[in-house]
């Protein structure tokens, strides 16, 4: 995985505090229960998250991670209940979001948690405003759908998140368009108009991919200043183990749509269980070696409708047994609040 | 912004000079004499040279191009042929009958094809999509006379709702433009489709639904504006489409606007009447497309005008 910032960054990870599996006893704020995913295509009906189950407690910060096309992106659009349907299609599982389960809300009371209780920004800064509405329009319009709020009070409102997010001269900019507005300035506005409601979760798919390296490291430092202001949980889904590393208390480890590790910052990166998690690991480049070759996961991610009865990462695994290509391995502890899924774990 | 305009409008001119240049040279490129048709099978070979003379048309295309443009950089269309009426009194007196059929046509244009393309593109690939497109279709490609002969069978002779023809009353111009407006919003909707298909799946569409809006919330607020752009763009070409006269619809309805003059002046080998309602059209449509410039950057600030 190519991470271009300096190995510093990847220490911080010792500043976050240990992970402790028992420290939610009481319900998560977000349950992903077994979820799966499934898309009509002219070919027939594939998979591609299967049997997704993790969760999020109130206040925490959880990575989503894997490669593109391993189904983490649809998960985060499934629990928002925005994926388009037809083509895809949610074959079972639950999502429970303060006790209620999402999948079984009707369209009207999912919008209302839509921009209200669940905030979502994306990878694509660029795009995800809408070029002919202004700044303050369109924060003011989540304000004016969940809050009733009208004219004067929205603007100030607005004024008073852009404040918050970081974006200077705010009386100026709240009257401007997006094309106005650099990159980075318009994630801070995404952020701003998720945020604006005080959702209790934040869902960032990969907000910083698409900005420049130095305006990645604000993005996620303003990002943990406003959990720790507002204290909204965040999942972020990201392909780059350095921003796990940063910023997650905990990681979800996709792989082929299914969940292959799942576990506390901390022992993930300490002792990986599982063989992908470890070449993911092992394939980021780290300063220390100079003059090395770049390690990769030989092979590729076979598609959904490739998968067969064994462990999808047996024919890129260097650690296959006979066993993983009869039959999956089920996500289990392999230490508390360490769940891997593999019949042949690194030691 | 003046600049702009200043630009424009030098640009105008010459779009108009190069107008009325090819017509003038398309109209003696036909192979049918007006003087002949001004004096009749019967007149002498005398006569019809004395008529040549008189109405200038013995001298070099040049010569009278050149003395065409004098005239009009005066203001002066020329008189027709046959009626010896000044072309601009003919011009003038169609006017308000066309502009109130451009008017109501563009109105039941964007009334039936914005509300069908908007539709149809939020319930795509399904049976009101199909339904729409293939009225829409019918809308398109049924002719203008079978469309204006069965509104006037159905509202003015069975169910006596307008009147049967003639001009004068806002009643007299429903049907006729109605009848424009079929065949108009048939491809309006089909641009409002496509627009509003392409706009649903921009990414600022995904964040509006992010924040909790309603599908017709989202339309109404993101995607209209968006999508609408190209429909301004058309609406401005048809403000010069429908100045130059809707021929088929102005004899069914018996409207007395600028298509019925430009088809008998046709018929006659009229020149100057030609000239005039080619002109009248292409500033027409000069206009038209600047009002569509001048409205675009309005609804979307990253146009600016330059």
């Amino acid at each position: 995985m190519p991470d271009a910032r300096p190995a510093s960054l990847m220490l911080r990870q010792a500043q976050h505090e240990d992970y402790d599996p028992h420290m939610s006893a009481e319900q998560p704020l977000l349950q992903v229960e077994d979820l799966s995913v499934g898309f009509a295509t002219e070919e027939g009906r594939i998979t591609v998250v299967e049997d997704v189950s993790f969760t999020v407690a109130a206040g925490r910060t959880v990575g989503l991670v894997g490669e593109s096309g391993c189904g983490k992106s649809v998960t985060a659009m499934s629990i928002m209940r925005l994926q388009p349907s037809p083509p895809s299609h949610i074959d079972g599982g639950r999502i429970l979001f303060e006790g209620t389960d999402l999948l079984a809300l009707p369209e009207s009371a999912m919008r209302g948690v839509r921009g209200d209780r669940i905030g979502m920004i994306f990878q694509e800064p660029m795009t995800s405003l809408n070029p002919t509405l202004s700044i303050g329009f369109q924060i003011g319009e989540v304000l004016r759908l969940h809050r009733g709020m009208t004219g004067a009070a929205a603007r100030e409102k607005s004024i008073e998140i852009l404040r918050l997010v970081g974006v200077g001269a705010v009386e100026r900019r709240v009257d401007q368009y997006p094309h106005q507005l650099s990159g980075g300035l318009r994630q801070r506005v995404m952020i701003a108009m998720a945020l604006v409601c005080n959702p209790r979760l934040l869902i960032a798919d990969e907000p910083t991919t698409a900005l420049d390296v130095t305006i990645q490291a604000q993005i996620l430092e303003l990002l943990r200043r406003l959990q720790r202001e507002l204290g909204m949980a965040i999942l972020l889904i990201t392909h780059d183990l350095g921003i796990v590393a940063e910023f997650c208390d905990e990681v979800v480890v996709m792989y082929a749509g299914r969940v292959v590790e799942r576990s506390g910052v901390r022992p993930l990166f300490a002792s990986p269980r599982h063989p992908y998690t470890a070449g993911l690991l092992a394939a980021m480049p780290r300063l220390t070696k100079r003059g090395g070759r770049l390690v990769t996961i030989p092979g590729m991610v076979p598609p959904p409708a490739a998968r067969g009865a064994g462990c999808s990462f047996a024919d890129r695994c260097p650690r296959v047994l006979p066993r993983c290509r009869a039959e999956r391995p089920p996500l289990v502890p392999h230490a508390p609040g360490h769940d891997a899924a593999c019949w042949n774990p690194p030691p | 912004m003046l600049r702009y305009l200043t630009r424009r409008f030098a640009a105008s001119v010459l779009i108009l000079l190069g107008v009325t240049a090819v017509t003038f040279c398309l109209s003696f490129l036909i192979p049918a004499d007006p003087v002949r048709m001004i004096a009749g099978r019967s007149a002498s070979a005398q006569t019809v040279e004395s008529i040549r003379h008189q109405l200038g048309l013995d001298q070099p295309l040049p010569v009278q191009y050149v003395r065409y443009v004098g005239r009009l950089a005066q203001g002066d269309l020329g008189r027709s042929y046959v009626q010896k009426t000044e072309v601009a009194t003919l011009i003038w007196s169609r006017l308000p009958a066309t502009l109130l059929l451009m008017a109501g046509a563009i109105f039941f244009e964007l009334l039936i094809g914005l509300p069908a393309g908007v539709y149809a593109a939020m319930r795509r690939g399904r049976t009101a999509d199909r339904g729409i497109m293939m009225l829409s279709f019918a809308g398109v490609s049924t002719p203008q006379f079978v469309v204006g002969l069965l509104l006037l069978y159905v509202f003015a002779y069975l169910l006596g709702w307008f009147p049967l023809s003639g001009y004068g009353t806002v009643w007299h111009l429903v049907l006729p433009a109605l009848t424009l407006g079929i065949a108009g919003g048939g491809w309006y909707s089909r641009m409002m489709r496509s627009s509003m298909i392409e706009v649903l799946r921009q990414d600022y569409i995904r964040t509006a639904r992010a924040k909790g809006l309603s599908e017709r919330g989202m339309v109404m607020v993101h995607g209209l504006r968006n999508a609408i752009l190209p429909v301004i763009a058309m609406i401005g070409l048809d403000i010069g489409i429908f100045m130059s006269g809707a021929v088929v619809v102005e004899s069914v309805f018996g409207w007395p606007g600028i298509g019925q003059l430009a088809w008998q002046a046709i018929q006659r080998i009229d020149i100057p009447i030609i000239m005039g309602v080619t002109l009248v059209a292409a500033i027409a449509i000069v206009i038209g497309n600047l009002l569509a410039d001048l409205v675009t950057p309005l609804i979307d600030p990253r146009i600016r005008l330059r």
